[in-house]
């Protein structure tokens, strides 16, 4: 039984960096602006022949 | 005989609009405006046509070209440096408010502008916001191009003092999304260590282990008590303080006592707690406040007067000029207003000819000639050629200024209590009337008891699922509401609403369509030539109706012939010599014509002949929004109708008859004299909305109870209100002041819900029995049911109300 404390401590600390990658990911801003990422993933990089520069994601 | 003008149903391939018959064709494309063409050019050029693939007619019609110096103050390094985030030598990032961002195509556009611009580095959109950040090389490219490209190809950027001097910080969402998720967190892993007590296993288990779950639990929940409960204790205490009572009070009061007792049991008794229902109780109320909140961000409803004005000033000095931010004007400046500009100060005419269009202030569109050496307001709009003054007061103490710190803090004093603190404060007091009746019974029959009840009844009284269905139910229809096009700036917003009792409307461009006029014309026998003195001899007139000729007949846009001895006949009409011929324009007993008159009742007829021959007829329509009447009436059903028009009486007829009564239609109205209105009425006990757009409602859009201002785009221009209405919602704005009630009456039967439950705690809590499995049974599903109940039915209700309708 005394593997119960050591579980349970491995569980939180798991649950724990979930946590941090949560409130890193909204303090990144990646909540602020759900709808132009759908957009955007959805643009043709550069279709036409003249302009050859693929910088845009 | 007639030929009325027809028009051909085809649509502008950049902006969509319907092209006239005389349109432009190129490249086997319709374009309805050189404007359009010279924009779709533009973009060929730059390789960027990929803007029509991602929606059809994507663009923005540019309706006039900016002025070419309008933007000249973006060279100013002070103004530079409030509007840049970063700058560096090679190296500068600047954010920038574009409202007319609408569509995939925009934010294609809008993130391909490196090709259009060289020196661009990067732009990102932001379209929720509607913002787009830019990275550019400022050696290459200056801001000032930056924005003239951007608004040659319709996406002007809104610059002014409000998102220049305070930069938004959006922290207040931040803080809040995480104290979701670390109220969540701790939720999730005290429940799963609340298990052994749930399942009674408790008793079996070693005192080891149980007062190690215990110890977690404590651990775990005191993130909970002191962050992410925080903002509901302190809301308590500050209520408190104050000797009030709010909601947070008996919820802070539960939250409080539960984690009291728990605390005790864990440490004194080698108990679980009650740790699990604290935090999923700060969780949901989280949840709930969230969901209130997740209102509109890209509207803005906090506007004040300066964000209508310019950020800069030309700055006269002899013969010099710079500009300067508006903040430096300094009493006696000299400073210069171009044409289309606006007065952003109180001062006096130097130099030019002043046509001064005060709409602005007045709701009057009619300009006014100012001479020399006179008066001029802040707010006025220069129509004319560029024009030279001299202020008589800083920013701070103009006109405009004055009207808006007279009502600033009046709202405050006479603000509704809301419904869910009036319920709040009954139900603390019950709450405490019956811990303490119970702490005396237990007193008497069993000392052990006592605090046992007492934190008990605190527990389970704690009143989460009526803190819940306000959140809920609000943001819900809040939510529902924006759908069908009124915008709600937060919850107490629509409470108001469903308790309004007068309403009062503004005319134009709340019940106009716009502040123009439409004007047809009907050519009997028009040659181009009488079209053009037409023009000439109704731009030299003041009168309304010649004015809206004159916008018609484009006659800003083209050079007039010069007309001969033009006379006016105040209140008939025009005339003029042209080439030896007689010209006249006006109504029929000026032109001499026995015509039938064609009596429309909200149009007015404008005759126009040569030599005595009638050759064309104006008719100039206000435009109603449609169903006006039916509107008006299933409102006067419940309602008193007010309305304060800033025009002239000229439509009093007309309204009479939509209104149907003949008091409290109030014309020739300045902004004051609106608030004044409004503040009389609520005066006298009465609930008012105001019903407005314009500068010049402003005033009692803030003064009444509830303010909404309607707008043709909702993302520009609507003056500070507490909702916004967009003109395809408004004939639904019956249904909008009913569902509002309907809300409100949900609110309440999820309170005898809640009641209900509660009751049932308080059953097992006065006897001292509550257990943590009865009480981790009880609130999850007293909120989860509330919740569920209140988001339903103002769901279904929102469905029955606007179901009529085809949805958009």
């Amino acid at each position: 039984m005394e593997a119960l404390f050591l579980l349970i401590g491995i569980s939180l600390v798991v649950a724990i960096v979930f946590l941090v990658s949560f409130l890193w990911a909204v303090k990144s801003k990646q909540y602020d602006d759900d709808f132009t990422p759908s957009v955007r993933m959805l643009f043709d990089s550069e279709t036409k022949s003249g302009s050859n520069d693929n910088t845009s994601n | 005989m007639k030929s009325r003008e027809v028009r051909e149903e085809v649509a502008c391939f950049h902006c969509g609009d319907p092209c006239e018959s005389d349109h432009i064709r190129f490249q086997e494309k319709d374009f309805c405006c050189h404007g359009c063409k010279s924009v779709y050019e533009l973009l060929q050029s730059c390789d960027l046509e990929g803007y029509y693939d991602y929606a059809d007619n994507p663009g923005i019609k540019t309706l006039k070209a900016p002025a070419s110096e309008k933007f000249a103050y973006l060279n100013e390094e002070s103004i530079q440096m409030k509007l840049l985030s970063f700058k560096s030598e090679k190296l500068a990032k600047v954010s920038l408010k574009l409202p007319a961002m609408h569509c995939a195509s925009c934010i294609w556009l809008i993130e391909n502008f490196r090709k259009l611009v060289p020196g661009v580095i990067e732009s990102r959109v932001n379209f929720v916001k509607r913002e787009a950040a830019f990275t550019y090389d400022p050696q290459i490219v200056s801001l000032r191009r930056l924005v003239e490209q951007l608004a040659a190809i319709g996406y002007e950027p809104e610059l002014n003092l409000e998102s220049t001097s305070k930069k938004k910080t959006h922290r207040g969402n931040f803080k809040l999304i995480t104290q979701i998720g670390v109220a969540g967190f701790c939720f999730g892993n005290i429940m799963l260590l609340s298990f052994p007590e749930y399942l009674a296993i408790g008793e079996e288990l070693t005192i080891q282990y149980r007062s190690f779950f215990g110890y977690l639990n404590f651990a775990l929940a005191l993130p909970v008590l002191i962050y992410s409960a925080s903002d509901y204790l302190r809301s308590a205490w500050r209520a408190v303080v104050r000797k009030v009572i709010n909601m947070d009070v008996p919820i802070s009061m539960g939250i409080l006592a539960i984690f009291l007792r728990s605390t005790y049991e864990i440490f004194f008794e080698g108990g679980g707690g009650y740790m699990d229902s604290l935090s999923a109780l700060v969780f949901f109320l989280l949840v709930g406040k969230w969901f209130q909140q997740k209102t509109y961000d890209s509207l803005s409803f906090e506007r004040d007067f300066k964000s209508y004005f310019p950020i800069s000033v030309q700055l006269v000095e002899g013969e010099k000029e710079k500009s300067i931010g508006i903040e430096h004007i300094k009493q006696g400046d000299q400073f210069r207003v171009r044409s289309g500009e606006l007065i952003p100060v109180d001062s006096i005419l130097v130099e030019g000819a002043a046509h001064i269009d005060y709409s602005f202030v007045s709701g009057e569109s009619d300009a006014v000639k100012v001479l020399s050496g006179e008066a001029l307001y802040a707010g006025g709009r220069q129509t004319g050629a560029s024009i030279i003054l001299e202020s008589t007061k800083s920013v701070d103490q103009s006109y405009l200024t004055g009207l808006w710190n007279s009502d600033g803090n009046q709202k405050e004093e006479h603000e509704l209590e809301s419904f869910a603190d009036r319920v709040g404060k009954v139900f603390t007091y019950v709450i405490l009337f019956i811990a303490f009746s119970a702490g005396i019974f237990w007193m008497v029959f069993d000392p052990s008891l006592v605090l046992n009840a007492v934190s008990a009844v605190l527990i389970v009284a704690c009143p989460c699922a009526l803190a819940l269905s306000f959140p809920f139910a609000y943001g819900n229809a809040i939510r529902l509401a924006g759908r069908k096009g009124l915008y709600l700036k937060n919850a107490a917003a629509l409470g108001r609403m469903a308790e309004v009792s007068h309403i009062i409307f503004d005319k134009t461009g709340t019940l106009t369509r716009g502040s123009d006029s439409k004007v047809e014309i009907d050519a009997f026998d028009l040659t181009p030539l009488d079209k053009a003195v037409a023009a000439a001899m109704a731009t030299q007139s003041g009168h309304p109706l010649s004015r809206m000729i004159a916008k018609y007949l484009k006659a800003a846009d083209q050079s007039l012939p010069e007309i001969l001895n033009f006379t006016e006949v105040k209140g008939k009409g025009l005339q003029a010599e042209f080439a030896g011929d007689q010209y006249r324009l006006g109504s029929t007993d000026f032109i001499g014509l026995e015509i039938p008159r064609k009596k429309a009742l909200n149009a007015s007829t404008v005759y126009f002949s040569r030599n005595g021959e009638t050759v064309a007829r104006f008719s100039i329509q206000k435009e109603y929004r449609t169903n006006l009447n039916h509107l008006i009436k299933n409102l006067k059903k419940f309602y008193s109708l007010y309305l304060l028009s800033g025009d002239n009486d000229s439509e009093k007829e007309r309204m009479q008859e939509v209104f149907d009564q003949k008091d409290g239609l109030l014309f020739n109205q300045l902004p004051h004299q609106k608030r004044e209105f409004v503040a009389k009425l609520r005066r006298q006990g009465a609930v008012t909305a105001m019903i407005g757009d314009g500068l010049n409602d402003a005033a009692a859009l803030k003064e009444s109870d509830l303010g909404i201002s309607v707008a043709d785009d909702v993302f520009r221009f609507a003056p500070a209100s507490d909702a916004i209405l967009s003109s395809a919602g408004f004939h639904h704005l019956p249904e909008f002041f009913d569902y509002s009630k309907e809300v409100l009456k949900t609110v309440r039967l999820s309170f005898v819900l809640s009641f209900l439950y509660n009751g049932i705690g308080l059953f097992f809590a006065v006897q001292g029995v509550l257990t943590p499995v009865i009480a981790a049974i009880l609130m999850p599903i007293s909120s989860i049911t509330v919740v569920g109940f209140v988001t339903l039915r103002t769901t279904l209700l929102y469905r029955k109300k606007f179901s009529q309708e085809s949805s958009g």
